[in-house]
């Protein structure tokens, strides 16, 4: 039998143990009796004997059970008796734990899950991803012919190394509209790298991606299901790709597999447009490779190095001083991305604060209860009790305290996080929401630390006093000074903290009202925009290109409800590419030159998309010819790179080509700066999260191989979305579009991830308020009741309802005060952080400050008055029976 | 009466397991069978009896169950386990061991006997 079985049987073997002693006695008795003896004799001796059957019992009972764990046992039944005597003050103090470090864990599950993120991939940390740096630095990827010597001379990694390289995929004529995806170009072992297989069918052999082989694609399951409803019959489909090329489909990926992380096609690496004749510095490629167990990534460069040393030698104009970088793929992949999202660790450091407020709360609980109680120690000290038994008890009740918390805490965030993972697709690729052992472990001491320091300590304290002390003041004691100091220091540091946090919450509120008041420059209604992408195979030259934007958009004005039409190489609120500014005024900019974001617009882009102009005027249709080589520029850009005076008729210098993703970036070539003059200043818009500077560059000097088509109706935009594709398929039937979004909800998509990061701040801020005022609140309340006599006394000698009012609303106020004058320094130390963090914060807002302390003045007060107002309403004759 | 109590040190539970060799027997029965083999010498209290009994239920070297006796109740009745056996055979042994040492010990000193 196992000691906890005989822990649960405890009941069942009490009453075998009393069963059998009894059986016992019976028999002697009948024995002796028989044996002539008389009944009551044979009783009074056998307890002579055996001392009665309940000592005998208490010795088997001793036998049976380990006695640490049996007084274990009655500990926590005793702490749970005291816990559930002060029913609504520990479940108050349980809950406010519980509820901080429920959200203190999801909002660090949701950090977390945004920061690192991991591929669904076998051992996915053991994938290395290589891309080359050159001697000034700058980073890039691996050319074809570089890839192929790598690949030939590579000896470290765990089976062949492989190449990808990203890019727009459209898939038509297969019986459904062309459309366009993201795509990849994957070598023959890309998806044994990965270690993925597909669902359906077979990924591609090196057959496959030889040049000259016939053309197969791989597609996720999501466009399986979107375009091909989900038949099993997609195998060996005849597809055309990129309007051009026929393709058969020969495999599926499984869900979830989108390497690298929306792509929806797969072709093989020789399928890539131009690989054929790829020059040695052009470097569109990353190259993965697996590393065995025994290798790490420091194997892998020392493998490398030799390599491109050799190539250097053998290819000094294009290889000279280009070495291998060389990094996990997961981290590469994270790095890339995580940067920009620094911001997110602030809600986490604003929900840490919320949990020091909570454990303020639960120390004055504690607190209080530690010097109610410094009676009860005295006497149990007083009658025997060791230290160590007492001291052992207290342990055990923070102990339950904290587990309970901590159960809960995890309970709730497990519930917040199922039901929130649930519907919709996830905000960012491999966004995975999941519990962390070593944060869950992390809590589980906070709680633990929070309970005992604050419980044990003041235990120990009173303990230490002198029993006779204790026993002296009798049940009347008043608080001790000592735990009184404690806790109205605890009460000013919560107050403090949550200043700092509501108005952090305010500011950051401010911030991105003041983004949204941006968006009004921009004409959203009634608008829809999609992306085109022209084959460089069909549309080779830039006046190609114009000439079929001038047809399309004939075609489009001559749709009914179609009021405009124009292009731009972005819409707004969507991303778009950035080019280094070499110059300003013939004043060469800083080294390496800042990138600027650009986007390339026909004219009737500041009537159609943007409200007009600040300055100066919109582009003509002549812009953009030689000899008209002009710009528009920004506000921001204005006052960040021109400051004072006139920006109209200024020069600059910009360098194209834009890079858009960092792993993708090809190395600069020898492309000349443009010199362009300012003819116009635009307000600011959003492009992608808050105003930046930006350069408008006229649409017909280059023309764009992808634009962004957006069109205005007048009569709701339904039927015009159809008369789009038809416009566009007329002109050309091969031509896919991208997704149809108009122009509102793009504004509201943008506006989805700041406004998540506010709202969670708010809501954190909301629960600082919360948690300090039920911590006033509780501690007021535990006074008026502790000094319920003394009230009812002073009221019997004829004291005034708001005298007896003012003595506790004295200690609000206190308290109050003392929290605003820490709290607004801290508050300003927290906005001076938000500033750092978000650009265009400001750190210091009168206003937002003044709401906040009123908020929290207000909250204080009634967190004061509820208390106090009970303490005049006390009946003198019913208080003074109390105790 | 002769003297009954100065069991030495842990032969209670030898002598229990002894007794509770011979089959299964309930509490009251054990003490009986000690008092009668003993001749009297060895009369255990139910203060010392069940706390022995418990201890070597504990250890793993009795096992019980609850049967219909000739009282027409349900008396617990104690049996070996193949530990208590082995137990019993070793403690035994070291017990004679012990006892005839003893012997040779005091024979010397205590004359004939």
């Amino acid at each position: 039998m196992t000691w906890w079985r005989r822990v649960l049987r405890r009941r069942a073997l009490e009453r075998e143990l009393d069963a059998e002693l009894r059986d016992h006695v019976d028999r002697e008795i009948t024995d002796r009796v028989r044996a002539g003896e008389s009944e009551a004799d044979v009783r009074r001796q056998m307890r002579l004997t055996s001392g009665g059957l309940d000592q005998v019992k208490e010795v088997c009972r001793d036998v049976r059970r380990p006695p640490a764990l049996a007084d274990l046992a009655a500990d926590v039944r005793f702490a749970w008796r005291i816990l559930a005597r002060n029913g609504w003050a520990t479940a108050g103090a349980i809950l406010t734990l519980a509820l901080a470090m429920g959200v203190a864990n999801t909002t660090f599950i949701s950090t977390y899950a945004t920061l690192w993120r991991d591929f669904p991939f076998e051992r996915s940390d053991r994938i290395a991803i290589m891309r080359t740096a050159d001697g000034r630095g700058r980073e890039a990827g691996v050319s074809y012919p570089d890839f192929e010597d790598w690949r030939r001379d590579a000896r470290v990694f765990d089976g062949p190394a492989a190449a990808f390289a990203i890019g727009t995929i459209s898939l038509g004529r297969d019986g459904a509209a062309p459309e366009q995806f993201d795509g990849l170009y994957v070598s023959a072992d890309t998806f044994s790298v990965l270690r993925v297989k597909p669902m359906l069918g077979r990924d591609f052999s090196t057959a496959d991606d030889r040049p000259g082989a016939e053309a197969v694609a791989v597609i996720s399951s999501n466009i399986w299901k979107s375009r091909y409803a989900a038949s099993r019959d997609v195998l060996g489909r005849k597809v055309t790709v990129n309007g051009v090329t026929p393709a058969t489909i020969v495999g599926v990926m499984p869900d979830g597999i989108r390497f690298i992380d929306f792509t929806d096609v797969w072709l093989p690496l020789a399928q890539m447009p131009g690989l054929a004749a790829q020059r040695r510095d052009t470097r569109p490629l990353m190259m993965i490779g697996r590393l065995p167990d025994d290798a790490d990534l420091d194997r892998v460069r020392a493998d490398l190095t030799p390599i491109a040393a050799n190539l250097a030698v053998a290819h000094p104009d294009t290889n000279k001083d280009v070495r291998p970088l060389v990094n996990s793929l997961v981290e590469a992949y994270n790095g890339g991305i995580a940067l920009t999202e620094s911001a997110i660790f602030v809600p986490l450091l604003a929900a840490g604060f919320v949990l020091l407020i909570a454990a303020a709360n639960l120390a004055n609980l504690l607190l209080a209860r530690a010097a109610y109680r410094s009676r009860e120690i005295a006497i149990r000290l007083a009658i025997g009790a060791t230290r160590w038994r007492i001291v052992r008890g207290l342990l055990v009740e923070s102990l339950l305290l904290a587990s309970v918390a901590w159960v809960l805490a995890v309970g709730g965030s497990w519930l917040a996080l199922t039901l929130s993972t649930s519907p919709g697709a996830p905000p960012l690729p491999y966004w995975r929401l999941k519990m962390d052992v070593r944060l869950l472990g992390t809590l589980a001491a906070i709680a633990l630390v929070t309970t005992g320091l604050f419980g044990l300590g003041p235990a120990l304290y009173a303990s230490r006093r002198a029993t006779a002390d204790g026993l002296k003041e009798g049940g009347r004691l008043s608080t001790p000074p000592t735990v009184r100091r404690w806790t109205h220091a605890l009460l000013v540091g919560q107050f403090a903290v949550t200043l700092a946090l509501l108005n952090g919450a305010g500011l950051t509120a401010r911030r991105f009202f003041n983004f949204y008041a941006l968006d009004r420059s921009v004409q959203t209604s009634d608008a829809l925009t999609t992306l085109i992408r022209l084959p460089a195979q069909t549309y080779a030259t830039r006046d190609q290109r114009l000439a079929f934007h001038e047809q399309l958009k004939a075609r489009l004005l001559s749709v009914p409800g179609v009021t405009a039409s124009t292009v731009a190489s972005a819409a707004p609120f969507s991303t778009a590419g950035r080019r280094p500014l070499t110059s300003v005024d013939g004043r060469p900019t800083t080294d390496p030159p800042p990138d600027v974001m650009t986007v390339v617009v026909e004219p009737a882009y500041f009537q159609t998309v943007v409200r007009g102009l600040v300055l100066g005027a919109p582009f003509s249709e002549l812009d953009g010819t030689p000899g008209r080589e002009v710009a528009i520029v920004n506000q921001r850009f204005a006052s960040v790179y021109l400051g004072a005076g006139n920006p109209i008729g200024r020069r600059l210098e910009i360098r194209p080509p834009a890079t858009q993703r960092t792993y993708l970036r090809e190395a600069d070539g020898p492309v000349p700066p443009v010199s362009v003059a300012i003819v116009g200043v635009a307000p600011d818009i959003r492009q992608v999260r808050d105003a930046v500077p930006m350069v408008y560059l006229p649409f017909r000097a280059e023309a764009p191989a992808a634009v962004a088509l957006i069109v205005r109706g007048s009569n709701g935009l339904g039927p015009v979305v159809p008369a789009v594709r038809d416009a566009v398929n007329a002109i050309d039937p091969d031509l896919a579009l991208g997704v149809v979004r108009t122009l509102d909800e793009l504004r509201d998509r943008s506006r989805a991830y700041p406004a998540d990061v506010a709202s969670q701040f708010a809501k954190i801020g909301g629960l600082a308020l919360v948690f300090s005022g039920v911590g006033l609140y509780s501690a007021m309340a535990y006074a008026v009741r502790r000094r319920t006599q003394e009230i009812a006394v002073r009221m019997a000698l004829g004291a005034q309802a708001t005298q007896v009012s003012w003595l506790f609303l004295k200690t609000g106020a206190w308290v109050i005060s003392a929290g605003v004058v820490l709290g607004v320094p801290a508050a300003l130390v927290v906005g001076r952080l938000l500033q750092n963090t978000f650009v265009g914060t400001e750190a210091r807002d009168p206003v937002t400050l003044i709401v906040t302390v009123a908020l929290l003045a207000i909250v204080a007060l009634v967190a004061s008055i509820v208390p106090a107002r009970r303490a005049t309403r006390l009946e003198p004759t019913t208080a003074l029976r109390i105790e | 009466m002769p003297d009954k109590s100065d069991l030495p040190q842990g032969t209670l539970d030898l002598l229990i397991l002894q007794v509770v060799a011979a089959g299964s027997i309930h509490g009251y029965a054990i003490a009986q069978r000690l008092q009668l083999i003993s001749r009297d010498v060895v009369q255990v209290p139910q203060g010392s009896l069940y706390p022995a009994l418990h201890r070597l239920e504990n250890r793993g070297l009795l096992t019980a169950d609850w049967k219909m006796s000739d009282t027409g109740r349900e008396s617990k009745f104690y049996r070996l386990t193949p530990q208590g056996r082995k137990q019993l055979k070793a403690e035994a042994a070291s017990w004679l061991r012990l006892t005839e040492a003893i012997e040779l010990i005091l024979k010397p000193a205590g004359g004939s006997r």
